[in-house]
C-alpha cells in the first residue's frame, strides 16, 4: 500500500513537471514562462540597459569600439575599421531587434512554418514559389564578391552571433518565450532575405491578370480609354516637364501584336501574389536649392510611407569609422544607413511604381513539366525542390518548385482551375549589389558620389533624392529597368515567344534624373517617373497624383525655408482630391431634397477647408463618400466572379469631371438609366448611411481621427497588448501627411546641410523592440503630433552633449 | 520549529539553485527535504506549496513592481486576466502545486524505507 501511494506521488509529481515543462498548441511551456526566474517577469525593463556605462568583451573584434548613447536611445558607433563597425551594429541592433530579424528572415525565407507551424503553410508555400530564395542567393553571390560588402556582412554577422551566444534563455525577447523557439545563428543570406522582402514589398505586385481579364471582357479601345498609360486628369511628374534628356536612347523595342485568341477569364486567387497595391504605400521626398532656404544651403526631407508595425521597421544609428561618418536609419538586418546624412550630403528615398514583375503564360510538353514551349521549341525546364519543415511534423512538405527562363512558375501544380500556369520575371530575381549603393552614400561627399553609388542598384527602384553642401540638389528614378516595349507587361505575355521576353535593360546612366532644375527644388511622391516624352517605358500607372501636386505647389511658393517648414509640409492634412472634386459633387445635391442629417453634412462639407485634420467631421464624410462613389460608378461593370480592377483615380476623376454624360454612370444592373447626378446623390447618402451604421448620428464620433482609427500593431498581429494605443492623428492616403488605418510615414528626417548638418527626424515607435521596455514607443507622441527630434551628430566619441547617457566600451577578446 | 526550518531549507534552496538550475527544481528540492526529513505527506505538501509560493510570489512581485508591470500586465492581457496581480497570484499558486506534490512524493517515498517512530 505504501509502495502504491509513494508511486503514485512520484508519479504525480512527474507528470505535473512534464505537462508544464512543454507547450501545448500555442501555449508556450507554462513553467519556464512563467517562472519569475527565467520567465516573462525578467522582459519588463524600466531602467533601460542602454543608460549605464558598460564594458564588454566581444569575440572576434579588431579593436576597440565605443557605443554612447542618447536619450532617445539611439547607439552612437564609433570604430577604428569598418569590420569592427559594423560588428557592433549587428551586436547592438540583435540585441534591441533580434526577434524581428528572426521573424522577418523566416517570413521571406518560407520559414515562418518551422516555429509557427501549419497556420502559415500557405503563406511560405508562396515566398518559395516565388523564388525569394532563388533572388536572395544570386544577390548574395554578388555582394560576397565584393571585398566592401563582403566584409560589411561578415562583421555584421559576427556582432548579431556574438549577441546570440551570451543570449542566455531568461533575457531573449518574450516573443522567443511565447512562441516557444529559440533564436538561431545569423548568416549573411539572412540580411539578402531582408532585402528581398523589400523588394516583395514594393515591387512584388502586378495587375497583368486583372488587365488581360478587362482586355478581352471589354476589348481593346475600351481599356486603351478607361487604362491610358499616362494620367489624363493631372499629373506633375518626378522629373519636371521639360527637362532635357541629355543621351542618345537605344532603339525601342517594337511591340508585337497583343491579340489573344484565348478568351478564357483568369481568376485571380490562383496567383500568389495578386493583392492590389496598398494605397497609402508610398513615400515622400524633396530638397530644395539654396535659393529658397533661409540657411543659403540646401534642406532635404523624406518621409516613407510603410505598413507601420511595433516592433518598429527602421533602427535610429550613427556610425563612425576613419573613413565614414553617417546617421540615419537602418533596416534591422541590414549593415549599413539606409536613408541619412553625412557631413557633406543627405539623401533619402520613395519608391518607383515601376513595372518590374511580369507574368508570362506557360506551354508544358506535359503534366511532367520538364520541357516548355519557347522559341519553336521544346526546352528543359530547371527545377528546385522546395523543403518547408513545419513544427509538429516530422517530414518536411517538399514543394517542387518549376523555373523556365523567365522565373518561377506560379501556380502549384494541379491547382490552377484553369490550367494556365504562369511564370514570373520579376527584378528580385536579379543579382544586384544593394548594400553598396548604401555603402557608397554613407560616405559620400559629393554629387559625382551619388551618382557613382546608384549604379551598383538593381531593385526595388527608387527616387533617390539628393542635397550636398555645395549646394546640389538632385533627383534620380533609380534601379534596373527593363527595356520594354510600350505597354509591355501591362497584360499577361507569351511565354513562348522572344518577342516577349524583357529585351535587355535601359543604361543606368540613362535612368531619368535632373540635378539643380531651375524651379529650384526637386520632389518624388510615388507619382509617375516622368512625362511622357521620355523615351522609354516604365509603367502606365503610378501613385495618384495629389500628394505630389500638394508638395510642389506649396515648394513652389516657399521662401526662406527652414527645417520647420519642411517639417510642417510632412504634416499636411490637405486634401488636393477635395479641392478638385468636392464642389462639383456637392452642386449635383443642390437639385435634389435633403432629410434633416443629409442637409447638416452637406452643410459640414460646404464649410470645409479641405483639411483632414483630426477633429474635422468632413474628412470622414468626403473619404467615405469617395469609396462609394467609386464603387458606384464602377462595381456594375468591373465587378463579378472574375476579377478587375478599377480605372486609377485620374482616370475616374476626368470622368466625373468632364465626362459627366458618360455611359459608365449608368447602372447596368437596374432597366433605368441612372445619370451622374443619381450616382452621386445615391453614394453621398449611401456614405451617410454607412457612417451611421458605424458611428451612430453624427457626432463627435464621426470625427476623422476617431474614423481613419490609426493603430500600430505588434509583427505578430495578434499580440493586442504589444500593440500601440490608438493615434489621434490626421492624413489620410492622398495628403503629404499619408496616415491610414495602418499604413503611414515610417520615418520623417529633414536635414539642413551645411558647413554642420543639422537633422530632426523621429519614427512611430522606440528602438528598443521590447514591448516591456520604455523604449518601446517613447518616440510615439512626438510623432503623433507631427514635431521631429533633433538628431545628435557626434564627430568624436568623446565629445560632450547633454542628450548623450552613457558610454560602452567593447574590448576584444 | 521542525515545520518552520523545513519552509526555510526550501525556501533558500529553491531561491538559490533556481538561478543556475531550471524551473523544475521547485518540485525536486521539496521532494529531497521530504525525502530526509521526517514528515506526514499532507503537512509535506502544505511547507513545501507556502514555501514556493513564497520564492516566486516575492520574486515576481518585486520585478513586477522593479518594472511598474510594463510585461507582466500585458501578459495578464494575452491571457484574458484582468490584471497582473490575478497573474501573479496564479503563478504562485502553480508553483505552489508543483513544489506540493513534490514534497508530499518525498514524503510518501520515505514512508516506504523508514518506520517513523510515532
Amino acid at each position: 500500500m505504501k509502495l502504491v501511494k509513494a508511486f503514485l506521488g512520484i508519479i504525480t509529481a512527474i507528470a505535473l513537471v512534464y505537462a508544464l515543462n512543454r507547450p501545448w498548441g500555442p501555449v508556450p511551456a507554462l513553467g519556464p514562462f512563467l517562472s519569475p526566474f527565467t520567465g516573462i517577469w525578467q522582459n519588463g525593463e524600466i531602467s533601460f540597459w542602454r543608460e549605464q556605462d558598460e564594458e564588454l568583451t566581444l569575440d572576434s573584434l579588431r579593436g576597440q569600439v565605443t557605443v554612447r548613447f542618447d536619450d532617445v536611445g539611439v547607439p552612437h558607433i564609433f570604430a577604428q575599421n569598418n569590420y569592427d563597425l559594423y560588428y557592433a551594429q549587428g551586436y547592438i541592433t540583435a540585441k534591441d531587434r533580434l526577434w524581428q530579424m528572426d521573424l522577418q528572415t523566416r517570413a521571406a525565407a518560407g520559414r515562418l512554418s518551422e516555429v509557427l507551424g501549419n497556420s502559415t503553410l500557405e503563406m511560405d508555400r508562396r515566398s518559395r514559389r516565388m523564388g525569394m530564395g532563388y533572388g536572395a542567393e544570386a544577390n548574395l553571390k554578388v555582394a560576397m564578391s565584393d571585398p566592401i560588402t563582403r566584409e560589411a556582412l561578415l562583421g555584421y554577422t559576427a556582432g548579431i552571433n556574438n549577441y546570440i551566444r551570451e543570449l542566455n534563455g531568461k533575457r531573449k525577447a518574450v516573443e522567443f518565450k511565447l512562441l516557444s523557439y529559440e533564436p538561431e545563428p545569423w548568416t549573411p543570406l539572412k540580411s539578402m532575405y531582408m532585402l528581398e522582402q523589400m523588394t516583395l514589398t514594393l515591387a512584388g505586385r502586378a495587375d497583368d491578370v486583372a488587365m488581360t481579364n478587362l482586355m478581352k471582357r471589354l476589348g481593346k479601345d475600351t481599356v486603351d480609354d478607361l487604362f491610358p498609360n499616362y494620367p489624363v486628369f493631372k499629373e506633375s511628374p518626378i522629373i519636371p516637364a521639360g527637362t532635357p534628356w541629355n543621351f542618345k536612347p537605344l532603339p525601342i523595342p517594337v511591340a508585337p501584336s497583343l491579340l489573344d485568341a484565348d478568351t478564357t477569364q483568369l481568376a485571380y486567387q490562383s496567383l500568389p501574389l495578386s493583392e492590389p497595391m496598398v494605397e497609402g504605400l508610398g513615400s515622400n521626398n524633396w530638397a530644395i536649392g539654396a535659393e529658397k532656404s533661409a540657411t543659403g544651403y540646401p534642406i532635404l526631407a523624406n518621409d516613407p510611407h510603410l505598413e507601420l508595425t511595433l516592433p518598429s521597421i527602421w533602427y535610429q544609428v550613427q556610425l563612425h569609422s576613419p573613413t565614414m561618418n553617417v546617421y540615419g536609419v537602418s533596416l534591422p538586418g541590414i549593415p549599413g544607413v539606409v536613408i541619412g546624412f553625412n557631413k557633406n550630403v543627405a539623401w533619402g528615398v520613395t519608391n518607383v511604381d515601376a513595372d518590374v514583375l511580369d507574368l508570362y503564360k506557360i506551354k508544358f510538353k506535359d503534366t511532367t513539366r520538364n520541357e516548355y514551349w519557347y522559341n519553336n521549341a521544346w526546352q528543359k525546364t530547371r527545377k528546385r525542390e522546395e523543403l518547408i519543415y513545419v513544427k509538429g511534423q516530422d517530414e518536411p512538405v517538399r514543394e517542387m518548385v518549376v523555373y523556365t527562363h523567365h522565373g518561377p512558375v506560379m501556380d502549384p501544380e494541379g491547382k490552377n482551375a484553369q490550367g494556365v500556369p504562369l511564370a514570373a520575371r520579376w527584378i528580385g530575381h536579379e543579382a544586384g549589389n544593394g548594400f553598396r549603393t548604401f555603402y557608397e552614400l554613407n560616405i559620400a561627399a559629393n554629387y559625382d558620389d551619388y551618382r557613382k553609388a546608384l549604379t551598383y542598384y538593381a531593385g526595388p527602384a527608387q527616387n533617390f533624392v539628393f542635397a550636398d553642401n555645395s549646394k546640389n540638389i538632385a533627383i534620380t528614378v533609380n534601379g534596373k529597368f527593363p527595356l520594354k516595349w510600350e505597354q509591355q507587361g501591362k497584360y499577361l505575355l507569351d511565354g513562348s515567344q522572344p518577342a516577349h521576353d524583357w529585351q535587355g535593360w535601359i543604361p543606368m546612366e540613362q535612368n531619368p534624373t535632373v540635378k539643380n532644375p531651375p524651379r529650384g527644388f526637386v520632389s518624388s511622391a510615388n507619382q509617375s517617373s516622368v512625362d511622357p516624352s521620355y523615351p522609354y517605358y516604365i509603367n502606365w500607372r503610378f501613385a495618384p497624383s495629389e500628394r505630389a501636386l500638394r508638395i510642389n505647389e506649396r515648394l513652389a511658393t516657399m521662401q526662406n525655408a527652414t527645417a520647420d517648414s519642411l517639417r510642417m509640409l510632412q504634416n499636411d492634412n490637405y486634401s488636393v482630391l477635395a479641392r478638385t472634386l468636392l464642389p462639383t459633387l456637392l452642386r449635383y445635391l443642390n437639385a435634389v431634397p435633403l432629410n434633416a442629417s443629409q442637409k447638416a453634412a452637406y452643410q459640414t462639407l460646404q464649410s470645409w477647408n479641405f483639411e483632414n485634420n483630426p477633429e474635422a467631421i468632413a474628412p470622414s464624410i468626403f473619404e467615405e463618400w469617395l469609396l462609394t462613389l467609386g464603387t458606384a460608378i464602377w462595381r456594375d461593370e468591373l465587378n463579378d466572379s472574375t476579377a478587375y480592377r478599377y480605372p486609377t483615380r485620374d482616370r475616374t476623376l476626368h470622368l466625373v469631371l468632364n465626362q459627366p454624360e458618360a455611359r459608365w454612370f449608368d447602372n447596368v444592373k437596374t432597366p433605368a438609366r441612372e445619370t451622374i447626378s443619381d450616382i452621386v446623390q445615391g453614394s453621398f447618402k449611401a456614405a451617410l448611411d454607412s457612417l451611421t451604421a458605424h458611428h451612430g448620428p453624427m457626432s463627435p464620433e464621426w470625427q476623422w481621427a476617431e474614423v481613419k482609427n490609426t493603430e500600430i500593431k505588434h509583427l505578430s498581429r495578434s499580440l493586442k497588448p504589444f500593440n500601440s494605443r490608438p493615434i489621434l492623428n490626421g492624413g489620410g492616403s492622398s495628403m503629404v501627411n499619408a496616415t491610414t488605418k495602418t499604413h503611414g510615414p515610417s520615418w520623417r528626417m529633414v536635414v539642413e546641410l551645411g558647413p554642420e548638418p543639422k537633422a530632426y527626424g523621429l519614427y512611430p515607435g522606440g528602438q528598443s523592440g521590447n514591448p516591456g521596455n520604455p523604449y518601446y514607443q517613447n518616440m510615439l507622441e512626438k510623432w503623433e503630433k507631427g514635431e521631429l527630434n533633433e538628431l545628435i551628430y557626434l564627430k568624436a566619441p568623446d565629445e560632450a552633449n547633454p542628450r548623450l547617457t552613457s558610454t560602452w566600451t567593447l574590448k576584444k577578446k | 520549529m521542525k515545520t518552520a526550518l523545513n519552509y526555510l531549507i526550501i525556501v533558500i534552496a529553491t531561491a538559490l539553485l533556481q538561478l543556475i538550475m531550471p524551473w523544475w527544481i521547485i518540485a525536486l528540492v521539496p521532494f529531497v527535504v521530504y525525502l530526509v526529513r521526517p514528515e506526514k505527506p499532507v503537512v509535506a505538501y502544505a511547507v513545501s506549496l507556502a514555501a514556493v509560493s513564497t520564492v516566486w510570489a516575492t520574486y515576481a512581485l518585486f520585478l513586477h513592481n522593479a518594472t511598474q508591470g510594463s510585461m507582466s500586465s500585458r501578459i495578464a492581457e494575452i491571457f484574458s486576466l484582468p490584471n497582473a496581480t490575478v497573474l501573479l497570484t496564479a503563478v504562485s499558486l502553480l508553483s505552489g502545486f508543483v513544489a506540493g506534490f513534490g514534497g508530499s512524493a518525498g514524503a510518501l517515498v520515505r514512508q516506504v524505507f523508514v518506520k517513523e517512530a510515532a
